[in-house]
């Protein structure tokens, strides 16, 4: 269990975590201890089990202390450097269960054959029956494999980080191993094993592509939920700082720049000003950030709302590593927001107050997948609750289209739930901002109320004129309704990538 | 993304005749104004189609809607192939859409409006060698974009392979054990 967790997160910074690359490493992982149960099953048979056991567990110790060395060339031939998130979607399926197959089907099978290896010498040893060896070895199996969950998740992987989690991993088979074949005098084995594990300890390490010129990294870690890194990119003119996480290819999930305020063109933050502009705001304007990321929407919010508001910001981030890197190098200032890291953002919304006069919905889970459980109606419903008469709700949705699978299928539940809404697409870029409202409509451009005199509408409403850069929201069916019973928003973002690498391969 | 000045001041003087000269610059003023909206409207009711798609890539390209203004430069395309100014654009945003092959189409079209104009020497013999050189980057650019699809198929190919020869040879060492613990299981 153990090596399958810290498995999916070493192939992440290419792949990523989505669903089907957890299908691809538990498959992979299910079928090679499935030919190690019968390779050890045929082993078990022999004079000496024990000294096979001991083997099995040398070369697993041996095959998982140099997967962290291994990992970033193998995954580098399925995902070369460069290839962005519109070609990579096919990768991110074949790539990962190749990439997979090769680091980690081997210590898998060696660690397959453990099972009826160990079973037999309980079995020789005590002259137990085969279910009495059976239960015990399946029981302590069992329990090492509940331990190795819970300490990989909480406390290998974010302290020691990957490369250590799997040397710490390799050493403790070692030790099992080396125990088993010393008592087995074959020293030899054990020596050889000694020395290619202690090489590992010095040399395996998990290798990152080298970020482009221009492109400086500021921090890098591993969290407890992704791989997070924060980078400066200087190679357009004015530096500016992106948070990215697991494969990151040519996406991001924060960005700072120096001055606090309106981003520019691609940028879909500078959208979330625009409900202060259009309520005619004064005073306090209460918002919820569902998704803080490291605080980009409180940057662009206090320096492009209107002035005379006073901006009252709870900001919900799950991962608390974000938040601390939002600290160090995105300018979030959590005396001033109020923060809550570590939770889930649909949890921790019970737990907050119901007079939001915006509530922005910006959480991503992993790279390009919107959280189920927060796109769903109930979810959508909740959040309505949450708001103060005529408060807001803001969605960032990435999509190809009013027609995108995730946009369509995003907007039609809002609009469900606020029974009207506005869709608006974000210039220059691939994301879209939905707009609804609670007991209110949100305009359009073809309204007098749509138009504001500000140096923000200037920047913001022209662009969102254009009869193709809006839509109404329209409710969708109950089938096709995400909601808490069945939300296929995982597939929906992957039929989103597939169409626009289908546009790609056939623009016409 | 707002107006871009010299463009609109070009496609402006673009307008040979009075009546559609005052029609462009309806287009031009509500550009200018931030009304994007009106000035498609405006750009619409011009009555020549090849400035109406000109307007029209231009307004939703500052709009940020960048395959709208590609269709709005095909379109003009299609009345006007030798019209670099449109094939130009075209091959620009295609670069932006990371669309290689199209991006080298517009490249070629815009090669041929060059090759049209060499006739007409002395017309634009100072503006002439930069375009030239322009053209050379954006045809390297398509080209790069080219060399990353076929990156991105080799690669889905070799991961393709690889996990199936992986896959088939498991499963085939899977059904020899399980074959062979049978046979030994029925003889014993």
């Amino acid at each position: 269990m153990a090596v399958e967790l810290a498995a999916v997160r070493l192939i992440a910074p290419w792949f990523g975590a989505s669903s089907r690359v957890w299908t691809n490493v538990i498959g992979v992982i299910l079928l090679a201890l499935a030919l190690g149960y019968l390779l050890g099953a045929r082993w078990a048979a022999s004079p000496r089990p024990r000294r096979a056991l001991g083997w099995s567990l040398l070369a697993a110790a041996l095959w998982t202390a140099w997967t962290p060395f291994l990992a970033g060339a193998v995954c580098r031939l399925f995902l070369p450097d460069g290839i962005g998130l519109d070609r990579a979607i096919e990768l991110w399926t074949w790539g990962s269960l190749a990439s997979t197959l090769v680091l980690f089907l081997p210590a898998a099978v060696c660690l397959g054959c453990v099972g009826p290896l160990a079973l037999e010498v309980v079995q020789r040893t005590d002259g137990s029956s085969a279910g009495s060896a059976g239960g015990r070895v399946l029981a302590w199996s069992t329990l090492g494999s509940l331990l190795g969950t819970f300490v990989t998740t909480h406390a290998l992987v974010p302290w020691l980080g990957l490369s250590w989690t799997f040397l710490s991993l390799a050493g403790l088979l070692f030790l099992l191993g080396a125990a088993l074949a010393l008592a087995e005098r074959t020293r030899a084995a054990a020596g050889l094993a000694l020395l290619a594990t202690a090489a590992a300890a010095g040399f395996s390490r998990l290798e990152r592509g080298a970020a482009p010129q221009g492109v400086a990294l500021l921090e890098e870690r591993e969290s407890p939920y992704q791989s997070v890194r924060a980078v400066e990119d200087s190679r357009w003119g004015e530096p500016v700082r992106l948070l990215q996480v697991n494969e990151g290819l040519d996406s991001f999930q924060s960005v700072w720049k120096a001055t606090p305020g309106l981003l520019g063109p691609g940028y879909y933050y500078d959208l979330f000003a625009l409900p202060a502009w259009w309520s005619g705001a004064r005073g306090r304007w209460k918002v919820a950030l569902l998704g803080l990321g490291a605080g980009t929407a409180c940057r662009v919010l206090r320096g492009a709302s209107p002035e005379g508001v006073e901006l009252e910001i709870v900001g919900l981030e799950l991962d608390p590593v974000v938040v601390e890197l939002g600290e160090r190098h995105f300018g979030l200032d959590p005396r001033r927001e109020r923060v809550i890291a570590g939770v889930d953002a649909r949890a921790a919304l019970r737990t907050l107050e119901r007079d939001f006069d915006l509530i922005v919905l910006d959480a991503y889970a992993r790279q390009v997948e919107i959280p189920f459980h927060l796109s769903s109606e109930e979810a959508l419903a909740e959040m309505r609750a949450h708001l103060a008469p005529g408060g807001w709700l803001a969605i960032n949705v990435g999509g190809f289209g009013f027609d995108d699978p995730v946009v369509a299928a995003l907007s039609g539940t809002l609009a469900r739930v606020f029974r009207s809404g506005v869709g608006y697409r974000v210039s220059a870029s691939r994301n879209f901002v939905l707009f609804a409202r609670r007991d209110g409509e949100v305009p359009v451009p073809s309204d007098a109320s749509f138009w504001f005199a500000s140096p923000v509408g200037d920047a913001l409403l022209p662009a969102l004129s254009v009869p193709s850069a809006w839509s109404r929201l329209v409710p969708c069916s109950d089938t096709l309704a995400l909601c808490d019973d069945r939300n296929p928003i995982d597939e929906l973002q992957m039929q989103s990538l597939e169409q626009a690498r289908a546009r790609l391969a056939d623009p016409r | 993304m707002r107006a871009s000045p010299i463009l609109a001041s070009a496609l402006a003087l673009a307008c040979c005749t009075s009546a559609l000269r005052a029609q462009a610059e309806g287009v031009s003023e509500a550009f200018s104004d931030g009304r994007y909206d009106l000035a498609l409207e405006a750009a619409d009711g011009l009555s020549d189609p090849v400035l109406a798609a000109e307007w029209r890539f231009q307004v939703l390209h500052a709009a940020g809607d960048l395959p709208g203004a590609l269709s709005a430069a095909r379109a003009g395309l299609t009345l006007a192939p030798t019209n670099s100014r449109l094939s130009q654009n075209a091959a620009n945003v295609a670069l932006a859409l990371q669309e290689g092959s199209l991006a080298l189409e517009f490249c070629d079209a815009w090669q041929r409006a060059l090759d049209a104009r060499a006739s007409n020497a002395g017309a634009d013999a100072e503006s002439r060698p930069a375009e030239v050189e322009r053209l050379a980057r954006y045809r390297a650019s398509a080209r790069e974009l080219l060399a990353l699809d076929a990156q991105a198929r080799a690669a889905t190919a070799r991961a393709r392979n690889v996990a199936l020869a992986l896959l088939g040879g498991t499963v085939l060492a899977l059904l020899a054990l399980a074959r062979g613990a049978r046979a030994a299981t029925l003889r014993a």
